[in-house]
């Protein structure tokens, strides 16, 4: 039977590995993801888990090493931050490119220099273009749900995909929450035993990560850019069977109070949570105020953007990493670009806030807002705002 | 514009030719560009190098698919590519070959186009000591499209190679005096292969696989890896003790053994590397020159 129980978030992210029986796990430690990483391994060695432990002497050995291990066909996972990320960045794209249904926590971090162990999203942005999936964890329970979902998703035989579950360095991996946790017997249903379509197997043999020649290799990434694009329709529907089954809600847009909003707060990762105040605070001084906050970044449920925003005034988008030298935050300009070509468009403020671990309040939120409100008065918006800089 | 496409294989000097005639058409106050096919380079794959001449500045960078000049320094490409695609009618086919013109040109069924041929690798091994038909073919194209002038290429040649200079200034002058020149009116220019794979024949997004897994075993029989021979074994095979070290050497698994237990070379795969050559016991094979 489910219970409740209090637990730190990484430990959660690892219960869930456990209880979807992965078969390898190759990791490499790496802070702020090492308490998942410690957790799977004495899960292992205790036996709680009957996998393979990888210990691997880089981030791009462990890519590697699920690579080879889902090709075989194994259900594989791994985690990672920040440098970790960029080292195995060259595998993420063979890891897609192969279509192997890799599951990985990715604790964001910021990418140094300056050198900095805390938490933003630099990292996950700066594979943007990896071809995987990638969900966005708002607290604990998300944190759990999606590992165990994107299991689902990334087998499913529409799919073949590898999917990044990403949940913000220390403010999530670090917190201690109840997490409701289920047990074997209603996984089981969710989350049968991972049967490949395709695995490396030496009486059924076939050829995977083959060369190809410029007139083969267009007609391949168009074809996994659009069946990224379709698994979408799949992710929904593992998502409503979830809440079928276990009574939690899912969508790649999770509103709060955006109805009747005229500004909406768009940001993702944990602290849409404490956008969740700053709206109710915006509420109360008069301001209709919603919050949005996006669990699906690839593939970018654009659909659902314009359903949402149409004939909204102005967005408050708040980024957790700054495109250097670019145009804006990578989540706002992503917005601008899908509402390019719409009629009554919303205007796009775009913030760039709580950068390696800056905490944003919900003050931090409010003051975003109003300013976003003020530079619509003013009919001018800057490309983006790095927010609570010292000037 | 005179457009200029060559073809060769990997380690002949295809691509350093093209780059010797665009730079002699410069220094004689021409604008000209060369290039060569963009992919994987190895040493005896067909490859593929373009050369623009002209007075004004030359804008395009595409590939030259409507040559005016096909230059082609190893005989053996002719197995292997299309050299003649796309060439202009009336156009001009220089080739590598101990065969006449006429004889090439019937070969080859081609006609529509000037047809120039020389024994490129004889004078090559004369003037040279070894099979390097490049400055050679450079002499043979000269001949019959003057884009670039003899004075200025050989002051080149002495340039970039002082120590081997004389020996391939020679080889283009004897070539340049050898060279005979056909014209065939009458035909189109034709050659067709039949192995090659159309574009049209290419699977498309929705049919292609969606991880490039190749699930046929053994695809490999797909790829003629004899079109990269310029050298062939060449068997005696009434000295052959059938002890198998040629099937057992070869990297190419090219060499068969029939019901007699005779090993025999499939020449669709052999790609002349000359191991088992090297390794017969009894000097059953002889590598020979691919035309002989
Ligand atoms: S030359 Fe001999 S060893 Fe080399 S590929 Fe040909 S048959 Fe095989
Ligand atoms: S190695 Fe020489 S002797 Fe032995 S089988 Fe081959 S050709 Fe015959």
């Amino acid at each position: 039977m489910a219970r409740i129980v209090g637990m730190e978030i990484s430990a959660a992210c690892s219960e869930a590995v456990t209880l979807a029986d992965a078969d390898v796990i190759a990791a490499y430690p790496i802070t702020p993801q090492t308490h998942i990483v410690e957790h799977l391994s004495e899960q292992v060695a205790d036996g709680r888990l009957d996998a393979e432990y990888i210990n691997v002497e880089s981030e791009h050995s462990a890519m590697s090493c699920c690579i080879g291990a889902a090709a075989a066909g194994a259900r594989t996972f791994t985690a990672t931050a920040a440098q970790g990320l960029a080292l195995m960045s060259e595998m993420l794209y063979i890891a897609s490119g192969m279509r192997l249904p890799i599951v990985m926590a990715l604790v964001t971090r910021t990418l140094s220099a300056p050198l900095s162990i805390w938490g933003d999203q630099s990292d996950i942005m700066s594979v943007r273009d990896c071809g995987w999936i990638v969900l966005f964890a708002e607290n604990g329970q998300e944190v759990y749900d999606m590992t165990l979902q994107a299991f689902r998703i990334a087998e499913d035989e529409r799919v073949i995909f590898p999917v990044m579950v990403c949940l913000d360095g220390f403010h999530l991996s670090h917190v201690i929450e109840p997490v409701e946790i289920l047990d074997r017997a209603e996984i089981a249903p969710f989350l049968p035993p991972y049967k490949p379509k395709y695995r490396l197997d030496p009486h059924n043999v076939l050829t995977m990560g083959a060369f190809a020649m410029p007139e083969y290799f267009s007609e391949i990434k168009k074809r996994q850019d659009e069946e990224l694009v379709s698994s979408y329709h799949v992710i929904l529907e593992v998502w409503r069977e979830w809440e079928e089954r276990f009574g939690r809600h899912y969508e790649p847009l999770n509103p709060y109070r955006v109805d009747d909003a005229e500004v909406v707060v768009v940001i993702a990762g944990t602290f849409a949570g404490t956008a969740r105040v700053a709206v109710d605070r915006l509420r109360e001084k008069g301001i209709k105020a919603g919050l949005a906050s996006l669990k699906l970044w690839r593939p970018f449920p654009r659909d659902d953007i314009k359903r949402l925003f149409a004939r909204r005034r102005v967005l408050t988008v708040v980024d957790r990493a700054l495109s250097v030298g670019g145009a804006g935050g990578p989540v706002a300009n992503e917005l601008r670009a899908a509402f390019y070509h719409e009629d009554g468009r919303p205007w796009v403020a775009s913030f760039v806030a709580g950068l390696s671990g800056r905490d944003i309040l919900a003050e931090d939120f409010v003051e975003m807002v109003e300013r976003s409100l003020e530079y619509a008065k003013k009919g001018e918006f800057p490309p983006y705002e790095m927010y609570g800089v010292r000037e | 514009m005179i457009e200029v496409r060559m073809h060769g294989r990997g380690g002949q000097g295809v691509v350093a030719s093209a780059e010797m005639l665009a730079v002699s058409a410069i220094r004689d106050g021409k604008y000209a560009q060369a290039f060569p096919s963009f992919g994987p380079e190895r040493r005896g794959a067909p490859v593929v190098a373009f050369c623009r001449v002209d007075d004004h500045t030359i804008i395009t960078r595409e590939p030259i698919s409507v040559p005016d000049v096909v230059v082609v320094l190893d005989p053996t490409v002719l197995r292997a590519v299309q050299a003649t695609a796309g060439l202009k009618p009336g156009g001009k086919l220089v080739v590598n070959t101990c065969l006449r013109p006429e004889e090439l040109a019937r070969d080859l069924g081609v006609g529509g186009c000037t047809v120039a041929t020389v024994d490129a690798n004889r004078i090559a091994l004369q003037f040279i000591g070894q099979a390097i038909t490049n400055t050679a073919m450079l002499g043979a194209l000269l001949k019959v499209e003057p884009v670039a002038s003899l004075e200025v290429l050989y002051g080149l040649l002495r340039e970039r190679f002082p120590a081997v200079a004389d020996m391939n200034i020679q080889a283009l002058q004897a070539a340049y005096d050898e060279t005979s020149v056909a014209e065939f009116v009458m035909g189109d220019i034709v050659m067709g292969d039949k192995r090659k794979k159309l574009v049209t024949d290419l699977p498309t997004w929705r049919t292609i696989d969606h991880a490039c897994i190749v699930f046929e075993p053994g695809s490999s029989v797909q790829y003629y890896t004899g079109d990269w021979r310029s050298m062939r074994p060449d068997w005696n095979s009434e000295k052959c003790v059938k002890c198998g070290k040629c099937w057992m050497y070869c990297p190419e698994a090219a060499i068969n053994v029939d019901e007699h237990r005779d090993y025999k070379v499939d020449y669709d795969y052999c790609k002349g590397c000359g191991i088992c050559a090297e390794e017969c016991p009894y000097g059953v094979i002889v590598m020979v020159e691919e035309c002989e």
